[in-house]
């Protein structure tokens, strides 16, 4: 069997325009992707208030009239970052930051707000949503933020260290809420018990800050808990959304599929889209128009002396050029 | 060779299965099983279902147990809200349900008979026992209610208890303590009865009373008889309440007659009238012999002074501005005060009095929204001065500010362009903090008037429309933010280049690789001259020319023979086998195919022989036209 190069190739891009285009198709399951209907995913929440997500570092949205979230940063807040999230907050930005793990608490000393978010999950065995790692909120303090919502879903939060003046405490935990210090997902001896402080608000320059111990509320699988779903358009309010997709790690095959849509964007273009149209149909008109192809000379004469031994090779080879000479004009 | 296309074929398709299946179950397995360095939040389709723990269930139960038993029913309402908000398994919401409904039901059927005690206690301290025994009837329905309630809490409390491993002890005594709750009220509901029968064998007790003057200055004393009798005879000495508005303001005692006299100073109200009532409840050994007993009622009309206060606004109401507030305040009488008081936008001052005028400069704070706000004067109640009130809507709206942009139509990715704009002043100068977001980047002018911000389109910007806002924000407070929104086309001259310049090349090739084969037979015919030969093979070259004649010769016979000169016959062959059938033209053919022969065979050809291919080839040429035609 003759090994053919061109056609290894050929099965080669196929198979990688196949994965390319599965890759683009299949919705991703990474946490907070906005295109993820998935239970980890912000596909609900994107809709609930036409969000756009944005790469804070490379691009700017207008303080005045927009809010920006932060949810689950996973990436260390930079220093080009706090100065970025500072002069939003700064020219009257609505910032709301949502976090369990901790990683915000630079940004916010950065800030001087005498808040942090502690880190350790906060359990209920009492008030929850099935699960004690799903705590119900349910002393929620009147505010326009939080008009009409009684109760607040969560997923595996963690608490706000409120130390000095200057925020507001929007939502507190139950009394039986307790810090998991051990991770032994029961109350122990020890352990700091509630009611604690879930959410809060602070004025900073000319906007204000929303600070949430736990990302999750606008997951897909918590949205429609609890009231989380009247919260949201309490905190959006009329203006236009952003979400700052630039502080999720990335794995392997997000960054691939962020590369094909990426890829796919490019084209899209109006520049690309006319250019490949018209390649297309020059292509198109190009093969349903073309001649067919003429044997090489050396192939039909080969065959003829294969066939006739004693035939004379050279008168051969003139004789099949002069004629495809002629074949060729008529 | 063609014997392995198909086997190649399959070989390819394997290849492309493999690799993609291969690359698929990879792309897959990482997108349903990522990894995951830290767990921040849980699936609750996945979780398993917990039950409340028992310790802080329970105390959240007996929480609610203790308001009831301890009779604070505001408290069992927020405390059962609560409970109702505790995780319950679907499995188990019946019971909890159940116990939760037992105990609203006992706290609002508690709740009801204690008001219905206390409205009869009261009639019954009126001594209007017969007007209280439908309430104490009502009220000894409801307590037989709340007992048949207990008994069946007391079982939905063990099954509670059962379900989620609840302390039975505790939840028992607490039953068992409201089983004493209802039988204390029990007890109070008999000792009412008791009284209400206990009254029947009393004697009526009457009372009368009258006031004078019936109109008075707020502030005023009013005197105030009436006599206290029975059937039988006057009470003498006995103490009577003398109530206004309810309120008890004093207390005499009657003489020999049973009549009673009281000057009553009366406070400083301000209402048009008030209501006089006397009141007798024997004390002692009376209310072993007489009935309670309230008079009639006397209306006796106030008299005070009311101000009139009257407040504008001079001046539109502008936030970090001021505005001048002028009034009055207007009595019958000269004012014995010289301040009023005004609130406005969350502060408040004491503004001075000069004939009963005032005047003051409010400011009204920079951050306040637009809209109506209240501007409150108040003046104080002073004696037979009742106090006085005025409101004044005051409608705060930032002044608008014009402003024009001229946004350039196209702008070109890689070169500046401007976006101009104008800001039209009503009178007064001031600066503008012009911020702009285009195309993923921020831009901020400072301008007292005309402003032009700069665009820098950079190059990763593709062709299409953009979306601009600009927000003007002027540095004066009472000046209106303006947001302005609006598209512009950006043409990206590169990203345009490439493609296109790219799609040229490839259908201008395409389109000369395609001319190159396309000339028929009769153009082949007109250019036969003009084109070099193919120096392929090993024929003389001024010879050439009489080989093409040959082959254009060949052409022209298939056409007019039908016979295909196959690849495999030489010169001679196909002239026999088209012989037949040129008739004649066979000759002409025949010296032509001799003298093709000769060309290729020998490097000799004479001039006659060419001179009759020639010939041979104009004939068939002739005849070639002729049969077309």
């Amino acid at each position: 069997m003759k090994f053919n190069f061109r056609l290894m190739l050929l099965s080669a891009a196929l198979a990688l325009l196949a994965v390319s285009a599965a890759s683009a198709i299949l919705p991703p399951s990474e946490d907070y992707q906005p295109s993820n209907p998935y239970w980890n995913g912000l596909e609900s929440f994107f809709t609930a208030v036409n969000a756009t997500s944005i790469n804070l570092a490379y691009e700017k949205v207008a303080p005045e009239n927009s809010v920006l979230f932060v949810i689950g940063p996973s990436v260390n807040f930079t220093q080009l970052r706090v100065e970025a999230l500072n002069e939003y907050l700064l020219e009257g930005g609505t910032l709301v930051l949502m976090d369990e793990t901790g990683a915000v608490n630079p940004f916010l000393s950065g800030l001087g707000l005498n808040v942090s978010v502690d880190g350790h999950p906060m359990l209920d065995p009492v008030f929850y949503y099935g699960s004690w790692r799903m705590p119900k909120i349910i002393n929620v303090v009147g505010g326009d933020l939080t008009s009409g919502v009684e109760n607040i879903a969560l997923s595996l939060p963690s608490t706000l260290n409120i130390k000095g003046s200057g925020l507001t405490v929007l939502a507190y935990s139950s009394s039986f809420s307790f810090l998991d210090l051990d991770g032994n997902s029961e109350p122990s001896a020890g352990e700091p018990a509630g009611p604690f402080a879930v959410a809060a608000v602070a004025a900073y320059g000319k906007g204000r800050l929303i600070l949430f111990s736990d990302s999750s509320i606008f997951l897909n699988s918590v949205i429609s808990l609890g009231d989380n779903l009247k919260l949201l358009p309490n905190i959006a309010g009329e203006k236009a959304v952003f979400v700052d997709a630039s502080v999720w790690q990335s794995t392997p095959q997000l960054a691939y599929r962020n590369a094909v849509l990426s890829v796919y964007r490019v084209f899209s273009a109006p520049e690309f889209r006319y250019s490949l149209a018209f390649a297309t149909v020059t292509v198109i008109y190009t093969l349903t128009h073309k001649e067919k192809p003429i044997p090489s000379v050396d192939e039909e004469v080969d065959e003829l002396v294969r066939q006739h031994p004693t035939w004379n090779r050279r008168l051969l080879e003139a004789l099949k050029e002069a004629r495809d000479r002629v074949v060729q004009r008529g | 060779m063609k014997a392995h296309k198909p086997i190649e074929k399959a070989f390819a398709v394997l290849i492309i299965l493999i690799v993609v299946a291969g690359l698929l179950a990879y792309s897959l397995i990482q997108l349903w099983a990522p990894l995951k360095p830290m767990v921040r939040h849980v699936n609750p389709a996945s979780e398993a279902e917990q039950p409340p723990l028992p310790n802080f269930l329970a105390l959240l139960v007996t929480n609610v147990f203790d308001s009831l038993i301890g009779g604070n029913y505001t408290a069992t309402a927020e405390g059962l809200k609560t409970l109702g908000a505790a995780y319950i398994p679907e499995r188990y919401r019946f019971i909890a349900g159940r116990f939760t409904q037992l105990l609203n039901e006992a706290s609002n059927l508690l709740n009801d008979t204690e008001n219905l005690l206390d409205k009869a206690e009261a009639l019954i301290a009126l001594g209007r026992g017969e007007e209280a025994k439908p309430l104490l009837n009502e009220a000894s329905a409801k307590l037989a209610s709340a007992n048949s309630t207990c008994v069946e809490l007391k079982s939905a409390c063990m099954e509670l208890a059962k379900t989620f491993s609840l302390p039975t002890g505790e939840l028992n005594r607490r039953v068992d303590e409201l089983g004493r709750v209802i039988a204390e009220l029990y007890g109070r509901l008999l000792r009412l009865l008791e009284m209400i029968e206990k009254q029947t064998t009393l004697e009526d007790s009457y009372l009368t009373v009258d006031a004078e003057p019936k109109t008075v200055w707020t502030g005023g004393s009013i005197e105030v008889s009436g006599r206290l009798y029975t059937a039988k005879d006057a009470l003498n000495g006995r103490s009577v309440q003398i109530c206004v508005d309810g309120a008890e303001l004093a207390q005499a005692v009657t003489d020999d007659e049973g009549e009673f006299h009281a000057k009553v100073s009366l406070p400083y109200i301000y209402k048009p009238t008030i209501l006089v009532q006397a009141r007798y409840m024997p004390k002692g050994l009376d209310s072993e012999a007489y009935k309670p007993s309230a008079s009639n009622i006397v209306e006796v009309s106030l008299l005070y002074v009311k101000p009139a206060i009257k407040a504008e606004t001079v001046r539109e109401a502008l936030p970090g501005k001021t505005f001048i507030l002028n009034g009055s305040v207007e009595a019958e009488r000269p004012l014995p005060y010289s301040a009023v008081k005004v609130s406005w936008a969350g502060s408040s001052l004491t503004l001075s009095l000069e004939d009963g005028r005032f005047m003051a400069t409010l400011h009204t704070p920079e951050d306040i929204p637009d809209g109506q706000y209240s501007l409150k004067v108040e003046a104080p109640a002073w004696k037979i001065f009742a106090p006085a009130e005025a409101t004044v809507q005051v409608t705060v709206q930032r002044l608008p500010l014009n402003v024009t942009l001229q946004p350039p139509i196209v702008i070109f990715a890689g070169f500046p362009s401007n976006l101009n704009g104008k800001i039209v002043y009503s009178h007064e100068g001031f600066n503008v903090t012009v911020r702009a977001v285009f195309a993923g980047q921020a831009y901020t002018a400072y301008s007292s008037g005309e402003f032009s911000v700069g665009l820098a389109v950079p190059l990763t910007v593709f062709s299409g429309y953009q979306d601009y806002e600009v927000y003007v924000s002027p540095d004066l407070p009472w000046y209106r933010s303006v947001a302005l929104k609006g598209t512009i086309l950006v043409v990206n001259p590169f990203t345009i280049l490439v493609p296109f310049g790219l799609v040229s090349a490839l259908a201008l090739k395409l389109s000369r690789g395609k001319k190159t084969g396309e000339a028929g037979p009769e153009e082949g015919f007109q250019r036969q001259e003009a084109q070099a030969p193919v120096k392929a093979y090993s024929v003389a070259s001024e010879l050439e020319w009489l080989i093409d004649m040959y082959w254009q010769a060949v052409v022209i016979v298939s056409r007019l023979t039908g016979v295909e000169m196959k690849p495999s016959m030489t010169m001679r062959e196909y002239l026999d086998a088209v012989g037949p059938r040129l008739g004649s033209f066979r000759n002409g053919f025949e010296a032509l195919t001799v003298a093709a022969e000769k060309a290729i065979y020998s490097p000799a050809v004479s001039a006659e022989e060419v001179e009759s291919a020639r010939k041979a080839l104009e004939q068939l040429k002739v005849a070639h036209v002729e049969v077309q035609l």
